[in-house]
């Protein structure tokens, strides 16, 4: 009967259906734009085998603004609950690759360390002393290949390409993993307010050992760092700029356009039962269950909710191949699926207020009425 | 016209409920667009209203930059070089740094932009020295230990008189003026001379050069910006010239941030266009009979057509009123960090735009009225009243 009720009015379904499509459009892009921004700029750091990141005092959190002399990390290496420091550095700049020009963001670390890629596959991270680099596999697209040379154009030495790594995004931009020594080599010419005549880094990086107590050992790398912020990696990655401000801002807009897609199909739910009052009762009255009724009508608001979802996801994955490829945005599956549901979902609380009262129109009322 | 009107109040009026949700709808909706829109000025003004409100024709970069001020640092000799040209009426020495500052409000992230050598004494820019800074909204332009701020940070506490330390190095600045839209990289931004603004770098790193980002240069009156552009390529050598529109288009993200919101506010106002379509279509179809008995009382279809619209665009109205009062809401509330703002040239925009799709959005339900025949649905009531002109045609034995 709801398929039957559906066919008959082709031109409603489809009016019905495009409106909803743009709506589950417009959430499934912001959704799509939520997780490219957060992968693109936090993928390094949520990838990373570190658990703790301590920043300078003065930095409020920020890798450019926060440095440490590297002679800390034996201190840090040494306290309780520690498994192992690292450190890191961090720079974007423009490096010219074989094909063309791209901005990069340079990672030093200490490859022994935690906050270290992954190992590289195909290829191998660089050795201590060796002007190279293990880059994202990202570049594989910009015509980068094993041996292949990247010449940094605000000067420093040149990194030879020694393997690949799939260690996420920084900053939204490719990462290349390169020595902490090469990075302050390349941070003091693009940036020579910067240099220092001993070895730095920008953030020291610590892995617990397994009974350690989290709060503890943050308090006490803090205090062997002279007031340093030492903030777990989930904390690290709101830290990156701008980053927990965008999530914030998108997920309120997510949010919005849930709300109106609830709000529309309750608008249309509620047309078509006042536009079928006569109708239901007519039904009601030769035996139909309000049950059924209601099934039907919420069906009616359904199977075009259903074919929006669809649509939108389409419509999204036609925008993001069409996309060049440096926009930010990206559908994983899980986030894809959850949104699709969260759209069902409105759609259905949005209808459920017009289906009940649908669903309990009195016969013999409405008759007499009509 | 005044008849359609009341006819299209009445209307709304029998059912209230629905009315006010279809309001509701449309409003969120619009306040989407105008809010996406306010985001969208506002972050491209937060990145870019430095080099917006530098009074300069001309920024020289270093050519390795790829037009970023943050990735470009030039020789101080780049400033006798560019001063030194023809058609040049003043280069100025650009620079920019972060620092942490603690201040009126407590600790923040605070961009310093240094503009020009320091005048003779404790003075403010004077004559052509002062013609490349941005015009203070209240106060002065800063001299040596000075800072101007931007005027959205007054309330935050950064007014005249208010004392800036930066960390690391501990310089402190002394606030002399604010300035309307002069912030960068979405950063609370404070402009001070060049000579501070190196004191304040090499402070904070006495091991480290202090160079300067980029080179500011106005032109004398009557000399073309491209020309002046070549001759300074020539001059500078490793650098890259760009007038003061190129720079701001090519800050880092500008092109793709506006893309990203474009596509946005496109879809969102789409959906707002389809769902009023959608709802007056189905209200149209509803009220079919009700519009037969009219066309049958003597009403033409261009009046009832014009209930129609006139209705559209009372709901239409009524959202647009809600959702810019939301959004004047919004950005009254927005904190110094991130303001929202709400500019006359943004509402009636997307008035015009809400105006445009409403009238656009009638264009089915107008049609369906058109088609109707009065002398047809009235000789056979029931429900065949309710089909339109061209189907019931169809219907001939």
């Amino acid at each position: 009967m709801m398929v039957i009720e559906l066919w008959r009015r082709p031109g409603r379904l489809a009016g019905v259906t495009v409106t909803m499509t743009a709506l589950a459009a417009l959430a499934v892009i912001l959704v799509s734009l939520s997780s490219g921004l957060w992968a693109g700029a936090t993928g390094a750091i949520g990838r990373s085998s570190a658990d703790e990141f301590a920043f300078s005092r003065d930095s409020l959190g920020s890798f450019a603004r926060s440095r440490f002399p590297l002679t800390e990390l034996a201190r840090v290496a040494r306290l309780p609950g520690v498994r192992a420091a690292g450190a890191l550095g961090t720079l974007t700049t423009a490096m010219s690759l074989p094909h063309q020009t791209v901005d990069v963001a340079v990672m030093g670390s200490q490859f022994s360390g935690p906050g270290a890629p992954p190992a590289a596959l195909p290829g191998r991270l660089p050795r201590a002393g060796e002007d190279a680099a293990a880059v994202d596999v990202a570049l594989r697209a910009d015509g980068v290949r094993l041996g292949s040379w990247l010449r940094p154009l605000a000067g420093g030495p040149r990194l030879r390409v020694t393997g690949f790594v799939a260690a996420g995004q920084f900053e939204l931009l490719p990462t290349v993993w390169t020595s902490l020594a090469t990075w302050q080599a390349l941070s003091a010419a693009a940036q020579p307010e910067s240099s220092s005549s001993v070895p730095v880094a920008q953030v020291l990086t610590v892995s617990l050992t397994a009974r350690a107590r989290q709060r503890q050992v943050q308090d006490e790398v803090s205090a062997a760092l002279g007031g340093a912020t030492v903030i777990g990696r989930d904390q690290a990655m709101l830290a990156v700029p701008g980053a927990a401000a965008m999530r914030t801002t998108i997920a309120e807009l997510i949010a919005a356009v849930l709300g109106v897609a609830a709000a529309v199909c309750a608008l249309f739910s509620a047309l078509q039962a006042a536009e079928r009052r006569a109708e239901l009762a007519r039904l009601r009255a030769l035996g139909a269950s309000a049950r059924r009724l209601g099934m039907t009508l919420l069906a009616q608001t359904g199977i075009p909710a259903i074919l929006a979802v669809g649509a939108a996801f389409l419509l999204t994955a036609a925008l993001l191949a069409a996309a060049p490829p440096q926009f930010p945005a990206a559908l994983p599956l899980p986030d894809a699926a959850g949104t699709g549901a969260l759209i069902l979902l409105a759609a259905g609380a949005g209808a459920i207020v017009p289906v009940v009262r649908a669903a309990s129109v009195d016969p013999m009322i409405t008759m007499e009425e009509q | 016209m005044m008849g359609a009107v009341n006819l299209a109040i009445a209307q709304l009026r029998r059912a209230p409920g629905r009315t006010a949700l279809l309001v509701l709808v449309v409003a969120v909706l619009l306040f989407l667009v105008q809010y996406l829109a306010a985001v969208s000025s506002s972050l491209q003004e937060l990145n870019t209203g430095a080099l917006r409100q530098l009074r300069a024709d001309l920024i020289i970069y270093s050519a390795s930059s790829d037009g970023s001020l943050d990735a470009s640092r030039l020789p101080a000799s780049a400033v006798v070089m560019a001063a030194r040209v023809g058609g040049v009426a003043v280069a100025q020495p650009l620079g920019l740094a972060d620092f942490t500052a603690t201040g009126p409000g407590g600790r923040y992230e605070l961009g310093l932009i240094g503009l020009g050598e320091d005048p003779a004494g404790r003075g403010a820019p004077a004559g052509p020295a002062a013609a490349m800074w941005p015009r203070p909204a209240s106060g002065s332009l800063p001299g040596p230990a000075g800072a101007l701020t931007d005027t959205t940070e007054v309330a935050a506490g950064l007014g005249t008189g208010r004392r800036l330390t930066l960390r690391p190095g501990g310089i402190s600045l002394r606030v002399t003026g604010a300035a309307s839209g002069i912030r960068y990289d979405g950063l609370v931004t404070a402009w001070t001379t060049f000579g501070s603004w190196a004191r304040a770098v090499r402070a904070g790193n006495p091991a480290g050069a202090v160079l300067p980002n980029a080179v500011a240069v106005r032109a004398d009156p009557g000399v073309a910006a491209g020309v002046l552009a070549g001759r300074l390529a020539a001059a500078v050598p490793g650098s890259t010239v760009l007038t003061r529109s190129a720079a701001i288009a090519g800050v880092p993200g500008a092109g793709v941030l506006a893309a990203t919101f474009g596509l946005l506010i496109a879809v969102a106002f789409i959906a707002a266009v389809l769902v009023v379509s959608s709802v007056f279509l189905l209200v149209t179809v509803q009220r079919q009979r009700v519009w037969v008995l009219l066309r049958g009382l003597g009403a033409t279809a261009g009046r009832l057509g014009l209930a129609v619209m006139a209705q559209a665009v009372v709901v239409v109205a009524a959202a647009f009123a809600a959702a810019s009062a939301a959004l004047a809401a919004v950005a009254a509330t927005s904190g110094a960090a991130f303001p929202v703002h709400a500019p006359g040239g943004l509402i009636a925009a997307t008035a015009a735009a809400a105006l445009t799709g409403t009238l656009l959005s009638c264009i089915l339900p107008v049609r369906r009225i058109g088609r109707l025949d009065p002398a047809a649905a009235l000789a056979r009531p029931g429900a065949t009243a309710l089909l339109p002109a061209r189907r019931r045609a169809g219907d001939r034995p």
